[in-house]
Order: C-alpha cells, then sequence, then structure tokens
C-alpha cells in the first residue's frame, strides 16, 4: 500500500531540505479508522491511511468529500470524533480517549505540533507584520532562536523563494502568488516533517499559480512528505506519488498517479475527473 | 441651574440683552476655569484608565466562553448600557455609604460612576475588535506552534485594537462630556465652576455660552482624530 519514495529522478536540495534533526521514519503519518461529523452532515465517514517520510500525497475530490476536513484534523485544528491520528507512531488525536487521556495526549504530543506545517487558501499572513517579521515571529517563538539568527534563516528562505525585494513590505501590498510564497516560507523556517497544503492555488488569479506550483515541485523533490489538498491535476500527476481519491467523508480509489488520473476504476473518480476536465 | 436660566430666558426675550463679556473674561473667572479644567481633565483621564482596564477585563471574561464568566459579563454591560450614567452616578453617590458604610469623596463616586459606566462601553468595544479578527488568524497561529498567549498577545491583540482605536476616541470624547454630570455632586470640574458664577454675577448667558465653547475646543481636536483613524485603519 505504501509505496516508498526516493525512486523520484533527479531529487537535489534546492528550496530548503527538512535536514530532519529525528526521523519519523516510515509511519510518518498513521490515520486510523477516522470519524468526524459537524452536526448530523459525517464529513469523515472512517478514514485508513498511511504516509511515509518524503512521500507527496495529494488528495482530490469533489467540495464537501473531506480533504479540507482530514488535514485540519492532522493539524489539531480539529477533534477527531473517533479513531486515531499518529505522528512518527505517537498518538496526537485519538477519538475513543476520555478528556483526561486527551489532556495527556495534548500534552505529550505538543513537541510534535511544529513537526506538522500547513499553508492555508486564503494565506492567513498577519497582516500587521512585514513580510520578515512574518516568518521570524515564529522562529523566535518557536524554535527560541536570537534575533539575529532568526533574521539570516528568514531572509536566506525569503530569498530562495524569490521574495528578496519584499522583506519589509506589508502582506498586503504583495500579488496573491507572493504572499501564499511568503506563508510557504513562514511554515517551512520551523522546519516542519510534513507540510499540509490546503488548495494553496485556489484563490488566486490564474496566471500566479505557476509561481506557487513551482515553490512546491521544488519542495517535493527535495524530500519533504507532503500532503496537497488541490484541484491541479498537472501538478498531481507530476509531482504526486501517490494519489486519494475522496468523496463522502471515504477514500474510494487510490493509487499512483497515473493509475488514478488515466485509467480509473471506480466509477466516482471517472464522474470527478470528466468533470474537471471538461472544464 | 435650570431656574435662574428659565428666569433670565424670559427675561431676555425682548432681544435688548446687552453682552457683557467682560464678566466672565477676568482674572477670578479666569483661575476658577483652570481650576475647573484640571477637575474635568483629571475626572476624564482616570475614568478612561480605569474604564478600559475594566473593559478589557469585561471582553476577556466575555470571551472566555466559559459559563459563570460569560453570564457575569453580560450582566455588567447590560446594567450599565441600560441605565443613564447620571443615575448611576447619583447612585453610587448616595446608595453606596448606606449599603456598604463606605463613604466617598464626590471626586471619588464620580471616578468610579464613569469608570463603570465607559467600562461597559470599552467591553463592548473591545470584544467587537477582537472579533473582527478572522479565525484564520488563530489557525495559522496555532500550526505554527505558537501558545495561546502568544497568539492573544502578538497575533489577535494588536489587529484587534487597532481596528477599536476610532471607537476608543468615541469613548474619550463621551466621558469629556459626561464629566459634566459631576457637577450635580459638587466636584468642582469646569460646568460647576460655571454654574456657581452663574449664582454669584448673573451673567449666566455670558458663562454657559463660554462653557458650551470650552467643551467644544476640547472635544472637537479628538473628533477629528478619531476620524482620522477611522480613515487610517480602515484599509485591509
Amino acid at each position: 500500500m505504501i509505496k516508498r519514495p526516493g525512486d523520484r529522478a533527479g531529487r537535489h536540495v534546492s528550496v530548503s531540505s527538512p535536514t530532519p534533526e529525528l526521523s519519523l521514519g516510515a509511519r510518518t503519518i498513521e490515520l486510523i479508522g477516522l470519524r468526524k461529523s459537524f452536526g448530523d452532515k459525517v464529513v469523515l465517514d472512517g478514514i485508513d491511511l498511511t504516509v511515509a517520510e518524503g512521500e507527496v500525497l495529494v488528495l482530490i475530490g469533489p467540495s464537501g468529500s473531506g480533504k479540507s476536513t482530514l488535514l485540519r484534523c492532522i493539524a489539531r485544528l480539529l477533534q477527531v470524533d473517533a479513531g486515531e491520528i499518529r505522528i512518527g507512531g505517537q498518538a496526537i488525536q485519538d477519538g475513543s480517549a476520555n478528556w483526561k487521556r486527551r489532556l495527556e495526549i495534548a500534552r505529550a504530543s505538543r513537541p510534535l505540533r511544529k513537526e506538522v506545517g500547513m499553508v492555508f487558501q486564503h494565506f492567513n499572513l498577519f497582516p500587521h507584520k512585514t513580510v520578515r517579521q512574518n516568518v521570524t515571529m515564529g522562529l523566535r517563538l518557536v524554535r527560541q532562536m536570537t534575533r539575529d539568527e532568526a533574521d539570516r534563516t528568514a531572509v536566506e528562505l525569503l530569498t530562495r523563494m524569490g521574495l528578496a525585494d519584499h522583506l519589509d513590505k506589508q502582506p498586503g501590498q504583495l500579488s496573491g502568488g507572493q504572499q501564499q510564497r511568503v506563508a510557504i516560507a513562514r511554515a517551512l523556517a520551523l522546519r516542519p516533517h510534513v507540510l499540509l497544503f490546503d488548495e494553496v492555488t485556489s484563490a488566486l488569479d490564474p496566471e500566479l499559480v505557476g509561481e506557487v506550483l513551482s515553490v512546491m515541485r521544488e519542495l517535493a523533490v527535495s524530500g519533504m512528505t507532503m500532503l496537497v489538498v488541490t484541484h491541479e491535476m498537472g501538478f498531481a500527476r507530476d509531482v504526486a506519488d501517490r494519489v486519494i481519491m475522496m468523496d463522502e467523508g471515504r477514500i474510494v480509489e487510490e493509487g499512483s498517479p497515473e493509475e488514478l488520473l488515466t485509467r480509473p476504476k471506480n466509477a466516482r473518480t471517472q464522474q470527478f475527473l470528466h468533470r474537471i476536465v471538461d472544464r | 441651574m435650570s431656574f435662574e436660566l428659565h428666569a433670565s430666558a424670559a427675561y431676555l426675550a425682548s432681544a435688548s440683552y446687552v453682552w457683557d463679556w467682560g464678566s466672565v473674561f477676568n482674572k477670578d473667572i479666569g483661575h476658577l476655569a483652570l481650576i475647573g479644567l484640571k477637575y474635568t481633565l483629571e475626572v476624564c483621564g482616570l475614568s478612561f484608565l480605569i474604564g478600559s482596564t475594566i473593559g478589557m477585563a469585561v471582553a476577556g471574561l466575555r470571551l472566555s466562553h466559559t459559563p459563570p464568566f460569560t453570564q457575569i459579563a453580560y450582566i455588567y454591560t447590560d446594567f450599565f448600557r441600560t441605565t443613564p450614567a447620571l443615575v448611576q452616578l447619583i447612585w453610587v453617590f448616595y446608595v453606596v455609604p448606606v449599603l456598604f458604610g463606605i463613604v466617598l469623596s464626590p471626586l471619588v463616586s464620580g471616578v468610579v460612576a464613569l469608570s463603570l459606566n465607559a467600562g461597559a462601553f470599552f467591553a463592548e468595544v473591545f470584544r467587537g475588535g477582537i472579533e473582527s479578527i478572522p479565525r484564520g488568524q488563530w489557525d495559522a497561529a496555532y500550526v505554527l506552534g505558537y501558545r495561546r498567549r502568544s497568539t492573544l498577545a502578538r497575533i489577535i491583540l494588536p489587529q484587534g485594537l487597532r481596528q477599536a482605536l476610532p471607537a476608543t476616541a468615541n469613548i474619550f470624547i463621551s466621558l469629556l462630556k459626561d464629566s459634566s454630570l459631576l457637577s450635580v455632586i459638587a466636584v468642582h470640574e469646569i460646568t460647576y465652576q460655571a454654574q456657581t458664577q452663574a449664582a454669584q454675577n448673573f451673567r449666566p448667558l455670558e458663562l454657559y455660552t463660554a462653557l458650551a465653547v470650552a467643551y467644544f475646543l476640547l472635544t472637537y481636536p479628538l473628533s477629528l482624530t478619531s476620524s482620522w483613524l477611522e480613515k487610517r485603519f480602515r484599509v485591509h
């Protein structure tokens, strides 16, 4: 079921290698029987999934199929109703636990929080801070870097993202594509092992999508573990190790991009891909 | 106050009133006006400081989403926003000593009443400012591993308070005007000074006109500042 990564040609470090201080191992992320409802609406209906270190997983499916909810559960922005989420073998959420055990899990897994970064559809940059400060603040607060260290790291990272000319601007002065690259730099600065991308190009003007995708491609090549929710089928085809098709809170099909995108077996996948291509 | 004013208003109906500004702009009254101004600003400044502290605390209770605290905050803001400031002031001055056996000086009573009153408005303004910050800001900070305290101090409050700034300036203007209420419990602020002088020199028209102009000169620059702030921070 798990396709071991590392067989992608031309892996080289170009944006920022995670250079792991600790390795999370093959079972980087494990989802076991995840369930989540909002009121009467079941959003996740029993998700089982294992993601290996360095793997690039693309999640596709119609809106409302639970892709974003899945990412938000992994990022712990949402509590699961049932099932378990483990990172590097350690539980970070357990739906069957009582409140005491949940508190324990939350406390024990706090250091793991910074191992999972997330990039959002609407960037969620801090508008009252400059581009540079958006990146350094986390380094100072979470990685306890000195002012100089943080600044050096931020400038280096932002320069590699092609944002050297915009260091001291406010996010509001940048284009959507630039803002999203700042957001990626901000997440990347903390050196997470896993990056979650939640429809990060959906709010962008079409001509700005490419610059964000190319940063993500480089990241994938550098060996970052990535879970990507997207409607960009070209990206899925070129970059994904594995594609997951979700519908109504379930994984209905999974496979290599070639299998799933060109020869889908499931009727819903076929339907969905038709609609996307016909657009 | 009202009796003298009525009397002179009737007398003046003939429109042959001879204005005597010299009766107002002289050394003695200038001296009293300065004392009055000092009290007005003191009352206003203290109530602003104490009121905003209360407001911040109450906004915190309101947003804690923890049952007893949220209700307490509701009761407080609702009570002080639905009763007149004058009634609250009189209540603090006359009722508190009887109920609790604490005798407060007029000045302290006035500051307490105005602070409690302003606190309710501050609480609403701060709460609105904080709630106007999109959920995504919390999410982003959480995912970056910020603690709740850092998120509040560095992400939410700086933006929320900026949103609340124009409304805060308006509260200050209200406080400046409401401080005139303290004349009824004999705090020597400028309205009280004008009243007592009018009773002595029978020149209420000149005095109250000058008083109105004085309030205008105090509040107008603030009101300009407020609308400037509003324009400045509207962009997002």
